[in-house]
Formats: C-alpha cells, structure tokens, sequence
C-alpha cells in the first residue's frame, strides 16, 4: 500500500470524493447529547469520525465532505479543526463540514444536499462504520470491474459473554444478501419481512451467476462506492434512504429492463459521461463477468471497435455513435447492461457498525485488541498496588486505586477509580469518578459522571454529569439528570 | 508371477506408480519375482522371459523409460553373470547350473536395487565439487537429486538458490519452501523472468526424468527454457541424472516421449465456453538437445553429454 | 518363503474385512435415449472412443481401490455377462466382479431393493452407472463421507459432482440440477431438477434457520456417483415408490422432515466425472476423452490392448491404420485398429472404430463411426452416430444428429434427413425387454425397405416413434428432454428461458399478475420471437411444448394462444395467405384429433368475434384452415353444428361447398 501510494497518490487524488454522513444516532441514547454528537462519540478514547478519517486517509481521499445536524455542526467543525487539526494531520486532505437543515433529513437528503459537489465517483459512509479493512481492496474491485457501485458487508461482531446476549436478534432484521464471490457481484439483497415462506431466485440469475451465495448473517457496513451519476439520479429521484431505497433498487436494475427504462436512468448513464474505454470495460465485465480472460477479451472487443471507428472516422460525437451501434446488436444479450452491483464481505481486520449500546461495547472490546499492549496503559497512569489491568484500554493521566480489577473495558482519560472497584466489559468516558469497591459489568458511564461507593451496575448506561448515589444496584437501567 | 506383473501394469497404466526412481524400483522388485518364480532352463529362455514381461510393462506406460531401462538392466546381469559362471570353470550340470544362476542373477538384480536406492546420495556426495561460496544457482521443479545436492552443499558452503516455479505443477514452490527449510537462501520466481535473471546466475543444475541415447533430455516442462535462456547467457547447465534415468532409445521424435496430461491444471474444465472454443495442453516434459547441456553429473562420476552414448554404447558392449 | 505374505494378507484381510469397499454398477440406463442403438446392445457395451463404456466405468473403481464390484444388470444381461466373463474383469480377483440378473428391474430404485434383499452390501459403498467415465480421485470423496459418518450417523449418503458452468457441453441438458448447498459443510438442503422449467427457484426460509449461509449451485454436473451407506437401500425397500435416485431418492429424503437424514455434496474441481446420460453427452464426454480431460483414461493409455499413439493436435491413431497420402486428419480424431481411410478425404471431431473401411473424398465431421463400417465416396457425415456393420454407400449424405443403427444400409446418392433414426428392426422394441430380433433379421433381404427412407439400395427403416406413445407417467417430460438431449441439437433449455424471462423480469412490480395470464405471455413471446427469427415449426413446437410443461398448461391454452398471435400478423386478405401458408402448420400441430381441431375453430370464432378485422376475413381463414389441412371436414361440420351467431352464419356457403364436395367425392 505504502508503495503504492507513494507512486499514485497524485494522481489519484481526484479520482473519488467521499461523504461521511453523521446521522442523529437515535438508537444510541443516552450516550450522546447535545455535548457529544454522535460522531464524536467515543470509542476507544477516539471520536468515531476519527476512524472514518483515517480509513479515508489510506485509502488516498482527499476530497471529503462531512455532512452532519446542524446542532452538531459546530462541535464537529471544531474537532475537525482544532482537535484534530485537519490541516496538519492529513496536509493532502480538504475536509469540509457541513450542516444539513431540519433533524429528521434522510440519508438520501443529506447526499441530495451536496449533490453539486460531488463531481467524480464517490464514497459514502456512515459515522458509525469503523472498520480498518484494506480499503484498496475495495477500491480495487471498484476500479476492475467499474460497477454502479460497491457496497461492503461485514459479519456481526462476535457475541461474547452475557452482555452480548442480551442483545436480541430480533431487532437485527435478518436480511438475505445474495453474492457470487468469484465476481463479487452482488445479486439482491431483500430484508427479512419482505418475503414471507419462501424466498424466490430468478432462474436466469443462476443462469448468469451459478454459483450464488445466500447469506443471512451479513450486515450492510453502509459503505458505499458509487458511480458518479447516481448522485444525479438520486437527485433527481424521491428516494429517502440510501440503503433501504437507493441500493434495492440499483440491484433490481442489474436484471430489470424495465424498472430501468421507467427510472430513465438511461439518460443519467449518457449524461454522465462514460468515455468510451469505461463503458467497453464496464459492459464486458458485466455481460461476462469479469476476471482475467474477459479482460482481455474485452480489450480485443475493443481494438475492434477501434478499428472500426478507423473506417468510420470519428465524428465529435463519436462515442454515443457508437454506443447506438453497440446497443442494436446486443439486444439478446442485454441482462445486465450498465448497472453492475459489486459487493464484498469484509472478512479481514474489523469491520462493525455502532448503531446500538451493546454494539457500541462489543466495538470497544474489538478495537482494544487491535491496539498494542504498550499502548493500552499509558505511563501517565498511576496504578496503586494490586491492582490488575487486563485486555483494556486506559486513557491518559487514569488513577486507579489499591485492588481494583479492571478487565475487557475502555477507561477514558483522567478518571479516577478507587480502590477494590471491579470494572468488566464496560466503558467508561473522560473524567469519570469510580469510587470504592463499586461493580460495572457491561456498563456505559459517560464523561464527569461519578459512580459513588458499592454501587452495582450490570448493563446500565449513565448519562455524562450524573452521579449515582451509593449502593444503588442496577441491571439494565438508564440513568440520566 | 503374472499377477505380479499385471499389477504393476495396472498401476503404471493408471498413473499409481510414477517417477523413475518409483518405477525403476518397483520394476526390479518385479523381475526379482520373475527370475524366481518362472520356469526356464537357460538363459536365452530367461532373457526371453524378461524381456517379455519387460514389453508388457514399457507398453502400459511408454513414458516411463526407467521401465526399459531396467529391463536392459537386468538382462544384461543375466549375460554377466551367465559368463561368470561359465568362465568360473565349475562342471555343473543344468539343474546345479540353473539354482546358481538364479541365486546370482536375483542377487546382482538386488543389488542394482541398492545402486538404484543410494544412486541420488551418491550424487549428492559430488555436491561440493561443484558448487562453491556464493554462487547463484538457478533450477526449476522439485527433483530428488537436485534437492539433495543443494542440501549436501549448503553444509559447508553459502550460495544463493533461484528456484522457478514451474507452472503449471509448481513442483518449484514446494522445492524453495524445502530448500530454505534448511537454510539455503532461496528466492522464487515465476517462470516467465527465467530469461531476465539468468543473467545474474553462475550455473544451472536441473534433475531429469530421462536422459536418452543422445545425451537429450526428457525432462519437467519449461527445461529447454532454463536451458535455451542459460545457453543465451553462457551459464553452464549441470545435470545430475541418476543411472537408471539412462535410457539406450535414440530419439528420432522428440514428441513422442512426451506426455499430455490433464489439462485442468492449466486451464479449468468448468469454463464451458473456453474449453469448447480453445485447446489446452498440458504436456508434462521438454525434450532438451544435448547441445544445451554442459554437464552430467551420474552417481559414478562427471561426463559431457558426448559421453553419454559411449556409456550406454560400453555398457551394452560388456555384454 | 511363500506363505508368509499369505499369511500376512489374509491378516490384513481380517482386520479390513468391515472396511471393504464394496461397488455397485447399475449396467441399466433404464430409458430409451439411445434407441435403436440399444435395441441389440446394453448401454454400457456401446463403444465410447472404440473402449465399451464400462471398461470406463470399472477401470475408475479399479484405480480408486475397489475390491468388490457387483454389476447388476437386467436388459441383454446376457450379453454383459459374456462380455464381462471374456475381458480382463472376468479372471481379476482385485477387484472381483461380481454379476448380479434381474430381468424385473425397472429402475435403479428397483436395483438398489433387490439388493437389499439379498442382504450383499454390509458397508457403505459406491453406487454408480455403467456408463460413468471418471478419473476422479474418490478417496477423498469417501473419507469425507465416513468422517461424516462418525460423526452423524445421519449423513447417509455423498453426491459426486463437478463444477462446471451452467451451458457447459458435459451438462446434460435437459437434466441439470440446481443444488443449494449449506456454504459451510456442503450438505445439500435442496436439490431441484432444472426441467421443467420454472421462472424462480423457490428458498424455504425454513433453511435458513438451520443454515446461515446458503449456496445455490447451477454449474454442476451430476455424475452419478454416489457413496451410499447401508441405509440408501433399505431405505428404497421402505419407500417402493422410489424410482430415481435424483428425482424420487434424493428429493424425498430432503423434502420430508420425518427421515431426519442428509445428502451431502462432494465438488470436484480438478479431476473428471461423467456420465453418459444422452447422445448428447455421448458427444461432449468424447471430446473430453480426445481432449485429454480424463487423462490417464484416453486412449493411448490402450486398456483394451490396441496399440494406438496420440499425435498432436488431438489425433489417435492404431498403428494398423491405413492412411493415403491425401487424408487428412484435421484434429481430435481416433481411428481404430485395421481402418483403411481414402484420398483426399477429410476427418475431424471423429472417433472411426475398427476394421472401417472408408472411401475417397469423404467429409466426416463430429460423428461417431463404430466397428466395421463401410462409407463409400463422395460421402459427407455430418455429427452423427453410425453403428457397428452400417454401409454408407457412394454419395451419401448424412445429415445432423442422425442415428444409424447396426447393418443399416443406405445411399447410393441419397440424403438421410437430419435427425432421423434407422433401424433393421421394423417394430418398436423396448430396451427392456428381451425381444427377439430373428424375425427382422429374416426381412432384411425383402425389398421392403422404403426407398425415401433409406435410399435406392438401402437397408432399414426410420423409426419414428422412439419419441411417441410410450405409457410411462412422465412420458410428456421424457419427450421434451429426449429432443434437447439428443446429439447435434444445440438448442438449450436456456435459450427458451432467457426469451421468457426478458419479458416477465418485471415480475416484482406485477408480482399480483395471474400465473395463467404470465404463462400466456411468456407463450406469446415465444411465438413472437419465433416469427422474427424465422425459426422452424418443429422448434417452435419444441419450445412450446417445454413451456407448456414449464407452466402446466394443455394444449387448449397454447391454442387459445397460438391463433390470434399468428393471426395478428395478418392485417389483409393478401398478408392471410402467406401468413398461414408460413405459419399455419403451427396450428395443426396442436390440433391433431378432431376434438382439438374443434377447439381450435371455437377459438378462431371466438377471436374474430373481438377482432373486426379478422371476422371480416373469417370465411377465408376457414378456407384456408381447410385447404392447408389444419383442420378436416368432419371438425367444421361439428364446429358448424354447434356454434351459432353472425360468424357461424357467413360461414354458411363454405359449409354447405364442403358438404357438395364431399359428397362428390363419395359419389
């Protein structure tokens, strides 16, 4: 990668944009509030839109829009700025933040909202997506085999211990992602409640792609790259939600003549400008599949259209010349035309999404074994006799007292934990206050709350600046002003 | 008897018993059979035999040489042995004649059993004449000998191997993974930058599956590439061949010792379309001309390829 | 000295006695696909590249190990008995094989009871075909499957297929399966016939829940082989309705909960299994075998002792074969033993048996010629099967997927039209049945043959009726699966489907439409594109037919159909001339009897009720319908009889000129 980059950073940097959108992140109460937007939600001692930033980072974008609430406009632009201090860090990158009107704008809107931007193809991601796959991998299958767009999938997180299985599957929809993995195509993809004893596949899909995986564990990492003229379609479309909408329907356009037809997104193709190499390889890969012979049947398609256009010259208006030509004698063979649906399952690194509290402690535990042991406990962390810190993550300038045992969790900086405290699989902000002997299995505490003595706290969230009086016992509570 | 012989025909035949030293071990195990267990009177009539089961066996599998070659092997212990006997002076009569020619033949034949067994040591043992300090050393595929002889030097001396993978068996991957097992430094390459390193490299050394009356090879595919590229370069080619790999058929088309094996390991069958409009093939060996090679090194000692037909020419003259 | 191995094999035999492997070969196809062929010889004998078909198949058990063979046979058993006594098999002890009659089977269900009761097989083992070709490594295979075993008693038996690709040529086609697999453990969940044909395979989300992660499978080929434990037959004996293997074993044990028991999947990539299920399979498995695919099983490996060497490109020669100096080989050709081929005479895609002897100037491309065939000059052999002893006399032309069956004689100068199927057996003779062919033999020199059948000098008649009348329930699928499967016929089930699906892909949005009403589309369609490409009535038909299966429509519904789309290419009296002239023998086929041709004028009527147009024409249409034979006379007197109304009534002078002309003619 790093050789790579070194090489074809230039020239590659205006070859995507992407938009982080940082949604309001509802599922997420009470761990952020008006202080703490969602993308600036901690995770590991780090805002999550830390880890989007820098996932961009290697991948060479350069180009990025943040499109967020407008109340969380201000704090975010500030990270951006003068936490993070963009400018210095990435001195390549132009971030930009900006603020989208109105709380309850969709996924949709907010793109619809930088629309005029957006002038290559583009990534979109989530705030919540935190994943360190390779994203040259991504990108790559994106630049082979030039679909409409590619999504990412990743397994869910592991389930460990009960935390983990408190967390019920029924708010997990399943959802039937169909993939053929030699192609990375993706073929449909229909939630849980939309079929309703069966499941139908289309015969001809099998006859173009024989060998299709249906999985049902995968989730969307909402992590997209798109061609450049969806933004116009989507622009132009009502469409609300990227995944429950755009990304239905684009993979129905992979076999649907006519859904095509009636979207008119033949005109978004034209307009869009596919130069006359792009649309040679993209129609080859798709008719065909992609992989190495079609490749290079595909270029000798294309010397021969070359050579033809040596009979013909070449008017000013010779690509779309051309594409008529190539559409009359494709007529029997037009499955799928334009609209490529790739996906890949991120099966290396992380990959998982912080949409929900136990998703939020599950994400924490897999970022800490990530991270170096020397990294884990800082130096500025006074540890009193006795005490035992495993497999965590302790911030900067930490007290923690005689006896206390922390294991599997997430301390932020400067707290300050007493002694004999026992700390399991919980996370716990900046400026925290733990006093004696308390007990947090599976507990989120936010910044300056305190817990006071012989509390017992088991999946509970504490919301920042609130104190839980001594010796309160909780399971599975909230607590908030 | 015969069930014995058919059973190593099957084998041969269905590819269980391959590679020359397998056969050639397999095919004197079987002539020991022979000499024992048929009936015969004098040796005209036991070569008769021999040579008998000797055809059945070479037409199951007319690729493997060593089949032949050991049939000659053996035929010629049995004129050896016959003149010994006779020239020893002892009056026998034909029964006492018969049980010691038995006993002699099936001993000499286990004998070239052991040669056979210890030949790839013996080679190995010439290891350090030939390859000195910090020489670059190209071969390809993963031969016994050639291993053997790598890993004999490499005790006493450092030097650098380049193995070529040898698509589409990557015999190669597997002999640089064994070769830096014990230490050797090893580098892989694909076979099509044989041609751009050969110029860094100080000597070749390539096992074989048969060396024919010429001096030729009949060796693993992409052999007369190393070669032709080390004669480009004037890098001299060794060869180390094991005595049983030497056969007394003169080569008069180079095609027909070669095999075309499944071609699934170059192209997959499950691409209708490609198999229905393209021809795979998959041959296994390269006919290489004496001419590209400089040196044979057998497990009696060094000798140019020139010398090849007078060894074979010598040994059938003993007879 | 020569006891002690003894001693030590038979210890060894001992403690492997429970692990023998034990195989299973059905020397039955239990169908008619190669008819005439098999009428005087089992499948399995026949030869493929000038080896019998079951050399392949024991040759695979043999390398894989197999000690004991048990072949069953029931149709010319006697034959494969004298055969297997006379071969190699006949004194091999390693394996040993076994021959097994029952001239009652019917099926492989019946095989797999029959050998229940005979209480041979104690272990698991193999069961496969007479006529799989294969050099498959099963070892791997087999210790997949007893690790399942150990492991769950349940798993009772493991499917041998190979990856290919959907339109691949060893996919029989009209046979091709869709597996869903569990992604992980390759167990098969569902197993579904390709044929007939459906628009969408249809997931129970009940798997799911086992499973998490499905694969659906549409490139593979089934080879018949299968590694069976001791429950397969036992349970054939529970079940007695099991026929198939594919069709009623396998789909019963997945689709019914109460058994509890799982099939699993072995995928092989890199090796090659095949069965020859059709003449079509026939083709493409020989090109395998010249191809080298089933290498060490091609044929100068010369298992039958001949003597052939393999010259690039493709070429398989004996050495007694005897070339002129102008024939030409061009590629993939085995010429047998003794052959004796003329000038100028030109070879390719070809296997040529023993002792032919074959003239000057003759083109002979993608056919099959067995043993002692005799082609005169000036012949071309175009993708055809020709058996032992036929005599093509000079000038001959044999086209397409023509199958001449043993002693056929035919020519001189003479065209056998494509896909005919000729015979010296008068009658139909089942496969089955051990008929007796004397007679036939005794007619052969009368000169009765028909001269349009079999030329001038020709000897033998066309069988017609191999694809007709038959009592077997699925007898309607079995037509339509003989017509795509048979040799030279390159038309595919897919290519009908891919015509359906372009007009019904917007099922999701109609998801509400009424199947009856989407089956007329699709029909609609069909015809349509039928028109444009100008295809022939008899692949229309084909095409028809299989959708009609597809759907579960009758005839009635492709008429209701069929009349006003050909009639919607008529929009003036001169256009209904050509038209009908054209297309009209599409009507006829679906009106045979009188009944349908009833049917058939009920519909006109009813159309031209709604069509002014048409009802204004609807006296010349009748006339037509008449004059171009789609309908008889006694089906207008009924139709006549019955109907009534304003179109009935204009029809009225063309009655009543029937009813004059036919009296006329009794008179």
């Amino acid at each position: 990668m790093e050789t790579f980059g070194a090489a074809g950073g230039l020239a590659h940097s205006k070859e995507f944009q992407a938009v982080i959108l940082c949604g309001s992140g509802a599922k997420l109460f009470p761990l952020i509030d008006d202080n703490c937007p969602k993308a600036l939600l901690p995770l590991a001692n780090k805002p999550m839109l830390f880890y989007q930033l820098e996932w961009l980072e290697t991948a060479m974008i350069n180009d990025i829009l943040i499109v967020c609430q407008e109340e969380a406009h201000k704090k975010i632009n500030n990270y951006i700025h003068n936490v993070l201090n963009v400018s210095e860090r990435y001195p390549n990158a132009k971030v930009e933040v900006i603020k989208s009107k109105g709380s309850g704008t969709s996924s949709a809107d907010a793109l619809r909202l930088v629309a005029n931007r957006i002038k290559t193809d583009f990534i979109v991601l989530s705030c919540d997506t935190i994943t360190n796959y390779p994203p040259n991998k991504l990108l790559d299958v994106f630049r082979i085999q030039s679909p409409t767009f590619t999504a990412l999938f990743h397994e869910p997180l592991k389930a460990e211990g009960e935390v983990a299985s408190s967390k019920s599957k029924d708010d997990d929809l399943i959802e039937y992602v169909a993939i053929d993995h030699s192609t990375c195509r993706l073929l449909f993809s229909v939630a849980g409640d939309e079929v309703d004893d069966e499941l139908p596949v289309r015969m001809s899909i099998l006859d173009k792609f024989p060998v299709v995986n249906i999985h049902t564990k995968l989730r969307d990492a909402h992590l997209y790259v798109f061609k450049h003229w969806v933004i116009d379609f989507l622009s132009k479309s009502k469409i609300q939600s990227i995944k429950e909408e755009l990304i239905p329907l684009l993979t129905h356009f992979q076999y649907s003549e006519k859904v095509l037809k009636r979207e008119g997104v033949e005109k978004y193709l034209k307009a869009g400008g596919l130069s006359y190499d792009e649309f040679y390889t993209s129609r080859h890969q798709s008719s065909t599949g992609g992989g190495f012979v079609n490749a290079t049947y595909s270029q000798s398609m294309h010397e021969h259209y070359l050579r033809q256009n040596l009979h013909n010259p070449p008017s000013t208006a010779s690509s779309t010349i051309l594409l008529d030509d190539v559409e009359d004698d494709e007529v029997t063979t037009d499955f799928h035309k334009h609209i490529v649906c790739t996906a890949l399952v991120a099966k290396e690194g992380y990959c998982f999404r912080v949409n929900s509290v136990p998703n939020y402690l599950e994400g924490s535990r897999a970022l800490i074994k990530t991270i170096t042991p020397e990294e884990l406990v800082p130096r500025s962390v006074e540890r009193a006799k006795g005490c035992q810190v495993g497999d965590s993550l302790v911030g900067d300038s930490c007290r923690v007292g005689e006896k206390t045992s922390i294991k599997k969790s997430v301390i932020g900086n400067h707290c300050v934990i007493g002694k004999n405290v026992k700390i399991i699989n919980s996370v716990l902000h900046d400026h925290c206050v733990i006093e004696d002997k308390a007990v947090l299995e599976g507990t989120v505490v936010c910044a300056n709350s305190k817990v006071l003595e012989m509390c017992n706290l088991k999946d509970c969230q504490v919301a920042s600046g609130v104190s839980i009086e001594k010796e309160v016992q909780g399971k599975n509570e909230t607590f908030i002003d | 008897m015969n069930v014995v012989v058919d059973a190593l025909r099957d084998k041969l035949r269905r590819r269980q018993v391959v590679g020359p030293f397998k056969v050639a071990i397999e095919t004197a195990k079987v002539f020991l059979i022979v000499v024992r267990g048929s009936r015969w009177s004098t040796k005209e009539e036991l070569i008769e035999i021999v040579a008998e089961k000797g055809r059945v066996l070479t037409q199951a599998q007319p690729n493997e040489l060593a089949v032949g070659n050991i049939t000659d092997r053996v035929i010629g212990l049995i004129r050896e042995e016959h003149t010994a006997l006779v020239n020893s002076g002892q009056e026998l009569d034909a029964n006492e004649y018969r049980d010691s020619l038995k006993t002699n033949v099936m001993d000499a034949i286990k004998e070239l059993m052991d040669e056979t067994e210890s030949a790839t040591t013996n080679i190995a043992s010439r290891a350090l004449e030939h390859i000195h300090s910090n020489e670059i050393i190209m071969t390809l595929g993963r031969s016994p000998a050639v291993e053997m002889f790598l890993k004999e030097a490499s005790k006493l001396r450092k030097f650098q191997v380049i193995v070529a993978e040898t698509s589409p068996g990557y015999d190669g991957q597997q002999m640089a993974l064994s070769l830096s097992q014990s230490g050797i430094d090893t580098t892989l390459i694909s076979d099509g930058s044989i041609f751009a390193v050969m110029s860094r490299v100080n000597k070749v050394i390539l096992g074989t599956h048969a060396v024919l009356a010429n001096g030729g090879l009949v060796a693993i595919a992409g052999t007369h590439v190393v070669a032709a590229a080390a004669k480009h370069h004037s890098t001299p080619v060794v060869v180390l061949m094991e005595l049983y790999k030497m056969s007394s058929q003169f080569p008069f088309d180079a095609d027909s010792y070669n095999q075309l094996v499944n071609p699934d390991t170059v192209f997959g069958f499950d691409d209708g379309d490609m198999i229905d409009k393209v021809d795979i093939i998959n041959p296994s060996f390269d006919f290489v001309v004496p001419d590209l090679v400089n040196l044979f090194i057998t497990n009696i000692g060094a000798h140019p390829p020139s010398y090849v037909s007078r060894m074979i020419y010598e040994d059938s003259r003993e007879h | 000295m020569a006891t002690k191995p003894k001693d030590k094999a038979q210890a060894q035999e001992k403690v492997q006695v429970d692990e023998e492997l034990v195989a299973v070969v059905v020397a039955d196809s239990f169908n008619k696909r190669f008819l005439p062929l098999t009428e005087d010889k089992p499948r399995c004998l026949l030869p493929l590249a000038n080896v019998p078909l079951i050399e392949y198949t024991l040759e695979f058990l043999a390398t894989a190990g197999v000690e004991q063979i048990y072949v069953v046979c029931c149709s010319h058993a006697d034959q494969i008995k004298a055969y297997l006594k006379s071969s190699r098999w006949g004194k091999s002890t390693f394996p040993k094989v076994n021959t097994f009659v029952s001239q009652q089977l019917a099926s492989t269900g019946d095989a797999l009871r029959d050998l229940d009761a005979k209480q041979l097989l104690k272990s698991d083992f193999i069961l496969v075909s007479g006529d799989v070709v294969a050099n498959m490594d099963l070892t791997k295979a087999l210790e997949e499957h007893r690790a399942r075993r150990v492991v769950d008693k349940n798993a009772i038996m493991t499917m041998v297929v190979k990856a290919a690709s959907p339109a691949h040529r060893t996919r029989s086609k009209g046979e091709e399966g869709i597996y869903v697999l569990n992604a992980a453990t390759q167990e098969c969940v569902q197993y579904r016939s390709l044929f007939p044909i459906k628009q969408k395979l249809k997931l129970d989300l009940e798997l799911f829940k086992a499973h998490s992660e499905l694969q659906v499978r549409n490139d593979l080929i089934d080879c018949q082989i299968d590694i069976c434990s001791v429950d397969v037959p036992a349970l054939f004996t529970e079940n007695f309705d099991y026929q198939d293997i594919r069709k009623h074993f396998v789909r019963g044990i997945l689709e019914s909960d109460i058994l509890g028991k799982q099939i699993h999947c072995h995928i092989i990539t890199d090796t090659y299994a095949a069965r020859v299920r059709s003449t079509q399979m026939y083709d493409s498995i020989s090109k395998d075998v010249m191809a080298r695919w089933t290498y060490p099983m091609v044929p100068e490996t010369n298992i039958m002792g001949t003597s052939y060497t393999h010259h690039s490109p493709y070429i398989y020669k004996d050495e007694s074969v005897i070339l002129q100096f102008g024939t030409k080989l061009v590629r993939y050709v085995v010429v047998g033993e003794k052959t004796s081929i003329g000038d100028k005479t030109t070879i390719s895609e070809s296997v040529i048996g023993r002792n032919c002897r074959i003239g000057k100037n003759v083109v002979i491309n993608g056919s099959y010629i067995w043993d002692n065939v005799v082609i005169g000059d000036n012949c071309v052999i175009e993708r055809s099967i020709l058996a032992d002893g036929v005599v093509v006399l000079n000038g001959v032309k044999i086209e397409k997927g023509s199958i001449l069956s043993y002693g056929v004689q035919v020519g001189p100068e003479f065209t056998v039209k494509e896909f005919a199927r000729l015979s010296l057996n008068k009658g139909r003779v089942d496969e089955d049945s051990d008929f007796d062919e004397e007679e036939s033999d005794a007619e052969s020199d009368d000169e009765e043959y028909d001269e349009t059948q079999v030329g001038e000098d020709g000897k033998g008649y066309e069988k017609k009726d191999i694809i007709d009348a038959d009592d077997d329930d699925d007898e309607e699928e079995h037509k339509a699966i003989l017509a795509v499967c048979s040799i030279a016929r390159d038309i595919q089930l897919h290519d009908i489907e891919d015509a359906v699906d372009e007009d019904t892909e917007d099922e999701d949005d109609l998801s509400d439409v009424d199947a009856l009403e989407r089956s007329h589309r699709e029909l609609i369609s069909t015809i349509e594109r039928a028109f444009e490409e100008n295809h022939s009535i008899d692949n229309i038909v084909l095409e028809l037919n299989t959708l009609k299966f597809a759907d579960n429509l009758d005839f009635h519904d492709i008429r209701l159909t069929a009349v006003p789309t050909v009639l919607s290419l008529v929009t003036n009296a001169a256009t209904l001339q050509t038209t009908l002239k054209r297309w009209g023998g599409l009507l006829a086929r679906f009106a045979t009897d009188a009944e349908d041709q009833l049917d058939l004028l009920q519909i006109l009527e009813e159309h031209c009720k709604t069509n002014d147009e048409h009802a204004k024409l609807f006296v010349k249409i009748l006339t037509l319908f008449y004059n171009l034979d789609i309908c008889e006379e006694d089906a207008f007197f009924v139709w006549f009889k019955k109907s009534s109304g304003k179109l009935r009534d204009s029809a009225k002078p063309f009655i009543t000129w029937l009813q004059e002309a036919e009296e006329e003619s009794s008179d």
